[in-house]
């Protein structure tokens, strides 16, 4: 179903794209209008032409936006997400299986928090067990040194205070599988339908009204008395989910 | 918490309603499609109890006694694979790896591969390279490493660093260029120490510069070697480091982008007989060799100091 017109320009972004792995649009665009002769306009079909090549290897090409900054990226990411060895290539099963006990705890946290402290996550390591219930090895510095290598390769984001939350590209990539493993935790943003692990809820708290820092935006934009997109209630933005800057993250985790 | 086998999953792939047989690859028109779906038409219902439809596919003139869907799952797996290894700090696929997604089913090693090429070139225009080690007691013999890095196939035009912006990966392209065209136009091996002075003269080695993480860098990534020489002079015994192109660089870079590189650097004032110059310090041929030989003009000594280069960030 490819059109006739994939070529080696379209090949040369995804190389760009490739070697970037995640990259702003705005340097998306850039890269686009460095390589083609095609109009401004196009970049929608052209990442659509390219997503069709893709298809036959269950990649895709996919526009999202960072939760805190709002800033809109541009993805490489695999379709189908059930495993996660297959998503987060170089590492070995131990680190993986670290890995999700650290989503776990994330996804887990009290308070629609969505974050742990790097202490907490740290002490982790040493609760990991295999198949068999036998502790595994990971020792704290090792702990420590994989931690960064999680946020180094945008795994995880770590925040100044030392939170560790889920980011875009986890969001992106895990997707179906944090929608199926944590359907009770896992919320979707009331505007655009996407995860959310940190943003803006209705005050009411019976309500599951929930958005994106950068949907609430678009939403209230012309709104002169803000109300909540479900329950009418009014609605000022101030109760978050999330962390709040400049706070630190609980050191206690909570098990499944 | 268990995940899925990702065995079902074979058919959840985004189908266009193709029955049996795998996604829109099949509909591409470019090349020859040697594949051939011998169960596209058929009820799979039916397929269990009917002794003369065997679910096999064929690759070239192989047959191999496994289901279209689950060949395919391996190709696409194994291209994956190597895309987002491309990410790790070797950037490098193993054979072994690749083996391990075949499971049982080893003996596919090669037609899978084959295929996994194949796609990787017409989605991505890169294909998988085995890095070599080259012999280096004279025999220049080339040996497999059964380790493969992902390269380019694309025209050379197209990645000219003026169409693209690499931003910091410009100044990392920029510096390795130098680097394999000075070993380049010594026949393939520099002293460390003599490197290092021509990083002077190009004030790289100022206070504060990372040239040795860089120089880490690169031997990591293969894109260089190291190896030690010792050797008696008149004021005894001596010990050097020679650098010369890792198994990346040799398959990687093409000889002809290090003498473009070079002919860039002497820009539009270069002598008309510079690339026969740099072919015969460097003992290589390239397909635009110029019969000229008139001008016996000695190796290039390096790239000249505060050039104006646009590759190169100082």
């Amino acid at each position: 179903m490819t059109t006739p017109d994939y070529s080696d320009t379209h090949r040369l972004f995804l190389q760009a794209l490739i070697s970037r792995r995640l990259m702003t649009e705005d340097a998306a665009i850039q890269l686009y209008a460095h390589v083609s002769p095609f109009d401004q306009d196009d970049f929608t079909d052209f990442i659509n032409t390219v997503n069709d090549s893709l298809s036959s290897v269950e990649l895709e090409i996919r526009r999202a936006q960072d939760e805190a900054t709002g800033d809109k990226i541009v993805a490489l990411t695999n379709t189908n997400e059930q495993k996660i060895a297959q998503v987060a290539t170089g590492y070995s099963p131990l680190e993986l299986e670290y890995f999700k006990h650290l989503l776990d705890a994330i996804v887990m946290a009290d308070d629609e928090l969505y974050c742990i402290s790097s202490t907490a996550a740290v002490n982790e390591a040493s609760k990991l067990k295999n198949k068999e219930n036998k502790s595994l090895q990971l020792t704290k510095a090792a702990a420590e040194d994989l931690l960064t290598r999680f946020v180094h390769d945008k795994w995880l984001i770590k925040s100044k205070t030392g939170a560790l939350s889920l980011s875009t590209r986890t969001l992106l990539e895990l997707q179906s599988f944090l929608k199926e493993a944590y359907e009770e935790q896992v919320q979707e943003c009331t505007l655009c339908m996407e995860i959310i692990t940190k943003g803006q809820r209705c005050n009411v708290a019976a309500c599951a009204a929930r958005l994106h820092q950068h949907c609430a935006k678009t939403y209230f934009e012309n709104m002169n008395n803000p109300a909540c997109p479900s329950c009418r209630s009014p609605w000022d933005g101030k109760t978050l989910i999330g962390l709040a800057p400049n706070v630190e993250a609980p050191h206690t985790i909570r098990r499944r | 918490m268990d995940e899925d086998d990702y065995e079902s999953r074979g058919s959840s792939q985004k189908s266009n309603g193709k029955r049996g047989a795998p996604s829109s690859s099949q509909s591409h028109s470019s090349g020859s499609q040697k594949r051939v779906m011998r169960d596209i038409d058929d009820d799979s219902d039916q397929d269990d109890h009917a002794p003369k439809t065997i679910r096999a596919t064929t690759v070239g003139s192989k047959v191999l006694d496994i289901l279209p869907e689950d060949f395919e799952r391996f190709v696409k797996d194994t291209v994956r694979l190597a895309i987002f290894s491309s990410h790790s700090e070797a950037a490098t696929v193993k054979r072994d790896d690749i083996k391990a997604l075949l499971g049982t089913h080893t003996r596919l090693y090669d037609s899978v591969f084959e295929k996994a090429q194949e796609r990787l070139r017409k989605v991505f225009g890169m294909e998988m390279a085995e890095l070599t080690t080259k012999g280096r007691s004279g025999k220049n013999e080339e040996k497999g490493t059964k380790t493969y890095i992902l390269r380019s196939t694309l025209p050379l035009d197209l990645l000219g660093s003026e169409s693209l912006d690499w931003e910091d990966q410009l100044e990392d392209q920029g510096l390795l260029m130098v680097i394999l065209s000075l070993i380049m136009v010594r026949e393939g091996v520099i002293f460390e120490s003599h490197l290092k002075q021509h990083f002077r003269r190009l004030m790289l080695m100022e206070e504060g510069s990372d040239i040795d993480k860089k120089m880490d860098m690169f031997l990591k990534k293969r894109y260089i070697e190291k190896s030690k020489l010792e050797y008696l002079d008149e004021s005894g015994e001596k010990i050097e480091m020679e650098v010369r192109w890792g198994a990346r660089a040799r398959a990687e870079i093409p000889e002809e982008n290090v003498v473009r590189f070079i002919e860039e650097i002497f820009g539009p004032e270069a002598p008309k007989t510079l690339r026969a110059s740099i072919e015969k310090a460097s003992n290589i041929r390239t397909k635009t060799t110029d019969s000229n030989d008139a001008d016996a003009a000695e190796a290039s000594n390096g790239t000249p100091c505060g050039s104006s280069s646009n590759a190169i960030r100082l």
